[in-house]
């Protein structure tokens, strides 16, 4: 009998631990889901931290705080109307620390605010230049406070204009239109893949060089006076497109970090260039000019590049082998494959040497060549005398890029 | 109660009890500080390993560790209550690692004490049964973490494991690595320890080798796995590789919060290696008085262990922390591991001498 009521009680209490009961409960009616967060350099004092909230209405005791559904118009008349935006509301708190700024938060908000399903981590340029950047981040990313998985963006202007100017698009919620809006640039490869644990271990120092997703407000300015803008169809900056949308906030190209600080802005082209090099490119167009007009080319990359760092020389040499697939409609009688080919393999190579260059003079290694060069050493000891960050700089590249041409279905060699 | 342990169950047994770090902290421990190149060494380990295995297989032939202890005469009791000592504080340091996961994972507002107070007692029954019904709890729960684990590594390891991670290669050095991997090698002769159970099963010696061959390739794939997730200079412990690779990885891309699913199975591990863990030292400190039955001592055991596991890291008293950290208690394990070589020397001298009488 003591031996089946042990048994009986030595499940229950197993259970009981591992559910913990009311100990942790909090009630949904009680927290708020933040979407979005942002840093910016506060005025009077180092950080200033804005909450993108979903506007909850006074009678969403039921509603709760768990969805985004922009809701109601109760929002009181006096309060600062730019921070009330399509249902969303912004909550904005000043402090010398990322912890201060989370107190104050709790003082502000009647329910306890919830990060662990933001969308993303907005900062401005000169947030990140000020230096507080990586122990905010140290911060925000204790156990179970915020989302590993966000995205992380580098505002051009201040971060709080992003966060305002978001617009849920096309009947949407802001957060569903987030995703697929950072699911299709994704897509053409035109932004960085930036999780924000991911650009936190880089700030740290392990690996290649952080990289963030460039936002900017795009005001529509770019339709009446050129901004940007290159020779390829993506050779823009966030800010700078030549487009006019319900949806002024623009995510394009990529803000390359050396250390903590921001050192580079990538355009959408060479943004797709650097994804070609670390594999993750997916699709996109290039343009390959010649003498009378344009031919627009499709990439896609369906092998991993080959990157090999060679030390044996006074100088290293670094060697990016990339075999991509393009996609035309090819008319063979106007034109030859074979030279349009051609034409697209020289204008490759040519500007990602490019690129390569670029990188190598802002100091920054984005592509992990220095996990590359690490290969060549056996020992910590072996790979400190290489001393590869004064060797960097000296090191010379050698891209080759290999293309297949499938023009009208068929595959030319 | 069928105190009879099947092959199966005492080889999830011995399995769980290799890789839950229960053994770990004492031996493999250098490796913590090999960090990427750690898979060198634990690769070194598993092959002196299995020797170290074999050997400790044939020095207890035809007995047990309590019967080679007996052969020590006097000191047979100091031997078996050393033992008991040091399987109580790699218990405790055991116990430390569930009550910081959970804490961490799954009930960070829940007051430790409390959470100690709760898993000791289910603990307690665990042990005041024996090791049979714990070697059963655990072989229900080894098929669903072995699962999980792969299931982890096939998420985790094909978009983001990088072949530059593993290198340098050798990492602070090939002599420094053939080191910890020797030392590590050392774990392994745990198995004449934890073959107290060789009486009650069929093919213990089999079963015993095929636990350390299963161990050691768990081990190897969690430090390789780690390696390539991890770019060198990786801040997070590499202590206990099966379950940091799916904290740290990356890979909720696919599966968010995998970390508080895997805990689910990791805990039930933990709990049982800490129930066998407290167990053995009963039954040690049990031979050391002289007692058949060692049951009465689980409850003060159980206090002790509460004392030792309840405060947090921060707020342990200096002993404590000593204990804990500082590790140096690994001396403790030096005497036990050598009693069985010493009572075979014991018995050869016996044997050499009634040979010439």
């Amino acid at each position: 009998m003591l031996k089946r009521l042990l048994c009986f009680l030595l499940p229950s209490l197993l259970a009981l631990c591992l559910c913990g009961g009311c100990q942790d409960a909090r009630a949904a009616s009680s927290q708020i889901l933040a979407l979005n967060v942002g840093l910016d350099v506060g005025e009077s004092r180092a950080i200033r931290l804005t909450v993108q909230l979903p506007e909850v209405g006074s009678s969403g005791s039921g509603g709760g705080g768990g969805s985004d559904n922009p809701s109601g118009s109760d929002t009181p008349s006096r309060v600062d109307q730019s921070l009330v935006q399509n249902g969303y509301v912004l909550t904005q708190v000043e402090g010398d620390t990322v912890a201060d700024c989370l107190t104050m938060l709790t003082t502000a908000l009647p329910r306890e605010v919830t990060f662990l399903h933001i969308r993303g981590l907005y900062f401005s340029e000169s947030f990140a230049r000020s230096g507080l950047l990586f122990q905010s981040l140290t911060a925000l990313l204790q156990p179970r406070l915020t989302r590993p998985g966000a995205t992380v963006y580098l505002c051009l202007g201040k971060a709080e204009d992003v966060l305002k100017a978001q617009t849920p698009f096309l009947g949407t919620r802001l957060s569903k239109s987030q995703d697929s809006r950072q699911q299709e640039l994704q897509s053409i490869s035109v932004v960085p893949d930036a999780l924000l644990v991911e650009v936190y271990n880089r700030l740290l120092g392990q690996g290649a060089d952080a990289v963030a997703v460039l936002a900017a407000v795009n005001n529509g300015n770019a339709m009446e006076a050129s901004l940007g803008g290159g020779e390829q169809p993506a050779d823009y900056l966030a800010g700078e497109l030549p487009y006019n949308s319900i949806s002024p906030v623009s995510y394009f190209g990529s803000a390359v970090f050396r250390g903590a600080q921001p050192a580079l802005f990538l355009t959408g082209y060479e943004t797709q260039l650097m994804n070609l090099c670390l594999g993750n490119f997916q699709q996109g167009t290039i343009e390959v000019r010649d003498e009378s007009a344009g031919r627009s080319l499709s990439l896609h990359q369906n092998k991993a590049p080959s990157i090999s760092v060679d030390l044996d020389g006074e100088t290293p040499l670094v060697r990016i082998r990339l075999e991509l697939e393009a996609s035309a409609y090819v008319n063979t009688q106007l034109e030859d494959p074979q030279l349009l080919r051609q034409r697209a393999e020289a204008l490759l190579t040519e500007d990602l040497t490019q690129l390569l260059l670029r990188l190598q003079q802002a100091g920054c290694d984005p592509l992990d060549l220095e996990g590359h060069a690490r290969m060549h050493a056996l020992t910590n000891r072996q790979w400190q005398q290489m001393e590869w960050d004064l060797a960097y700089p000296s090191a010379c590249f050698s891209v080759q890029v290999q293309l297949t041409l499938r023009a009208n279905a068929a595959t030319i060699p | 109660m069928n105190n009879r342990i099947g092959e199966h169950e005492l080889l999830v047994l011995l399995t769980g009890l290799f890789i839950s770090q229960l053994l770990i902290p004492g031996s493999l421990a250098p490796v913590d500080y090999a960090a990427n190149a750690a898979w060198v060494s634990v690769l070194l380990s598993m092959v002196l390993g299995l020797g170290f295995a074999l050997i400790s297989a044939w020095l207890l032939r035809g007995g047990d560790y309590f019967s080679a202890c007996d052969l020590l005469g006097r000191a047979s009791g100091l031997f078996s209550g050393l033992l008991g000592l040091l399987f109580l504080v790699l218990t405790a340091v055991c116990f430390r690692g569930l009550l910081d996961t959970l804490e961490a994972y799954i009930l960070s507002l829940t007051p430790r004490a409390l959470l100690a107070g709760l898993l000791l007692l289910c603990l307690l029954p665990g042990c005041f049964f024996g090791s049979a019904p714990i070697s059963r709890m655990l072989s229900f729960y080894a098929p669903f973490a072995s699962l999980l684990f792969l299931a982890v590594l096939l998420l985790a390891l094909p978009h983001n494991a990088k072949l530059t991670n593993l290198f340098p290669l050798f990492g602070d050095g090939a002599r420094r690595l053939a080191i910890d991997g020797s030392i590590g090698a050392v774990s392994y002769l745990w198995l004449f320890v934890l073959l107290i159970e060789r009486r009650r099963c069929k093919r213990p010696l089999r079963t015993g080798l095929l636990s350390v061959a299963l161990s050691a390739l768990f081990l190897f794939v969690g430090y390789l796995s780690y390696s390539l997730l991890n770019a060198p200079g990786s801040p997070s412990e590499t202590s206990a590789p099966l379950q940091q690779i799916t904290t740290f990885s990356g890979y909720w891309r696919f599966f968010q919060r995998t970390q508080s699913v895997f805990v689910f199975a990791w805990a039930p591990l933990l709990l049982c290696a800490s129930a066998a863990g407290l167990c053995y030292c009963g039954r040690c400190l049990g031979h050391a008085f002289g007692m058949e039955d060692p049951r009465p001592l689980f409850l003060p055991l159980g206090v002790v262990l509460l004392c030792l596991a309840a405060p947090s890291t921060e707020r342990a008293p200096v002993w404590l922390r000593f204990v804990i950290e500082q590790k140096a208690w690994r001396a403790l394990s030096l005497p036990p591991l050598l009693a069985p070589l010493i009572a075979w020397s014991l018995r050869q001298r016996k044997a050499r001498r009634q040979t010439h009488a």
